[in-house]
């Protein structure tokens, strides 16, 4: 075998092993750098960098901006309140916007992950970290639009403030939620044109398709008992959930509605929250595990 | 050393490379020739693990068979046909960011930076550069590492004939220092003057791995593109030429 003129070892050791004395230590160094230097984390700061400086994001942060500003400044300044109000904006342009921005972005990312797959890292490292530094960048984008059109005009003296900073987890995690299912979507269609069909097709059938359909097997089968089929399907759409959470946060039981009012009668608020929060959980990484399994296996 | 036995890759049904079976010696200018669609990409992109072979399929580089594993890219350089790098990064930040993932120290950054001219854009997004410029960055991100094999795919091609003459020389160079190097190419004078070996592929089948010297003696042809021409005909009697 030919003899490589150079070590294969990585050239940055971790500080503790670089330094053979204490007092050597560079006091810039003193922050141990495994965590940085990981590939995940590597890929994952190159593409958050990326995607801030893209103009969508800033559109994004600027509706997120102007939108909440108009609804506290038009309704209430109870952050309680109003985290009602914003609940149904996040609950509109978050998906859409994930799946869309998510969708494009990953695969426009394509060709140059093949460079990357040709690095001595793998495909599961690049895949995470793509999804952690784009799902970073639309966080920040909702959380700096959101939080500063709306905390202008509430009033931070008053109690509800848990809940605001709720409906805001929310939307980080529904933005997870959707980030992985247009990553898994680009991986799996075969024609790039059909992406964008496919992924506003799924944006409708949870926004707006699957309530039509709840409501006609409640219509259909409403001599049936159906309170636990209903709340199962309540389960079944990451909207619904973040719904149901956030009304039962802030305990609105007139704006709940059936499934609402079903979580509170058979779960209770503490389980609901619990159990509600897991789904929302699993509702992040399903999708982003069926991802990393299709990226795996895609010829690039 | 890299050993391909049995390297099929299925498309949608369609058979894009079939059984190649074939030994790529170290230290070899080593060309891969056919023509469109004969499959030169997806066997350098197996090699590269962009693309994933039909199972029987393997590329044993180094005396290991490279399947499910990662390490092995620490040998190979990439330079590909048309890339397409982020464009809301600097080149410096793309350039830093491929230093980092490989954790090997780019030793031949600084003279190929001065050669190509590319601290003229160094600090500028690459959505803001021309093809040529992309192109000076696409050799200086795969000839920077020091790696004993590297994989070429169409490397001439958009750029221009001062690059071009560049790009010979730093191969033909690596050449000398008997690192392995694997390269597609359209351009029969290329082959001609930088290939020691090449193989040759039509519609996912090897038909023969031979020198180009012994290709146009075999042929009796006065230059690679008649003996070529030659071989097509025969290997595809039913192609009207």
């Amino acid at each position: 075998m030919k003899k490589i003129n150079q070590s294969y070892e990585p050239q940055d050791k971790p500080w503790t092993q670089k330094r053979g004395k204490l007092w050597r230590i560079n006091p810039a160094r003193l922050v141990p750098r495994r965590g940085t230097e990981h590939p995940v984390c590597i890929i994952a700061l190159f593409e958050f960098r990326e995607n801030i400086r893209n103009k969508w994001l800033f559109v994004y942060a600027l509706s997120f901006l102007f939108l909440s500003a108009l609804i506290t400044y038009m309704g209430t300044s109870d952050p309680l309140q109003a985290s009602g109000s914003l609940l149904n904006l996040m609950l509109l342009l978050v998906p859409l916007f994930s799946l869309m921005f998510g969708s494009i972005s990953f695969s426009e990312s394509l060709p140059f992950s093949e460079i990357l797959v040709a690095q001595p890292i793998s495909r599961r490292q690049i895949f995470l970290g793509k999804w952690l530094g784009l799902g970073s960048g639309l966080s920040l984008s909702f959380l700096l639009g959101m939080g500063l059109g709306s905390l202008m005009q509430l009033n931070l003296s008053q109690k509800g403030f848990g809940s605001y900073f709720f409906l805001l987890l929310l939307g980080v995690l529904l933005t997870f939620v959707f980030l992985s299912m247009s990553f898994h979507m680009v991986n799996v269609a075969r024609r790039r044109e059909l992406i964008f069909g496919i992924v506003l097709l799924n944006w409708f059938f949870f926004f707006v398709l699957y309530d039509l359909m709840v409501m006609g097997v409640a219509l259909l089968l409403g001599d049936y008992p159906l309170e636990i089929p209903m709340l199962i399907l309540v389960f079944l759409n990451p909207i619904d959930l973040a719904r149901v959470l956030l009304l039962m946060q802030i305990d609105l039981s007139a704006l709940m509605g059936y499934s609402g009012a079903l979580f509170q009668k058979y779960l209770g608020h503490g389980m609901g929250m619990t159990l509600g929060s897991a789904a929302l959980l699993i509702w992040v990484f399903v999708p982003a595990w069926l991802g990393l399994r299709s990226f795996q296996r895609k010829d690039l | 050393m890299i050993e391909i036995k049995n390297l099929s890759k299925t498309y949608q049904k369609q058979k894009v490379l079939d059984n190649i079976c074939l030994n790529i010696p170290e230290g070899s200018l080593f060309s891969l020739m056919g023509p469109n669609g004969s499959g030169k990409t997806t066997l350098l992109k197996s090699l590269l693990g962009t693309l994933l072979p039909d199972p029987g399929s393997e590329i044993i580089i180094h005396g290991k068979l490279i399947c499910g594993d990662d390490v092995y890219k620490r040998e190979l350089s990439y330079m590909p046909q048309f890339p397409r790098f982020p464009a809301h990064l600097k080149v410096a930040e793309m350039i830093h960011l491929l230093q980092k993932l490989r954790k090997q120290k780019p030793i031949h950054k600084t003279q190929l930076m001065e050669e190509l001219g590319i601290d003229l854009f160094w600090e500028k997004n690459l959505g803001e550069l021309s093809g040529g410029m992309i192109q000076k960055v696409n050799i200086l991100q795969c000839f920077m590492f020091e790696t004993p094999i590297i994989i070429l795919d169409e490397p001439t091609g958009g750029l221009d004939p001062q690059v071009t003459y560049f790009l010979k020389q730093w191969v033909k160079k690596l050449h000398q220092q008997k690192k392995t190097i694997v390269f597609t190419s359209h351009v029969m004078a290329e082959v001609d003057e930088l290939a020691d070996q090449m193989a040759l592929l039509v519609e996912g089948k090897l038909y023969a791995v031979v020198s180009p010297d012994r290709f146009k003696k075999e042929k009796k042809a006065g230059s690679l593109e008649e003996a070529l021409h030659q071989f097509w005909k025969q290997a595809n009697p039913h192609e009207k030429n």
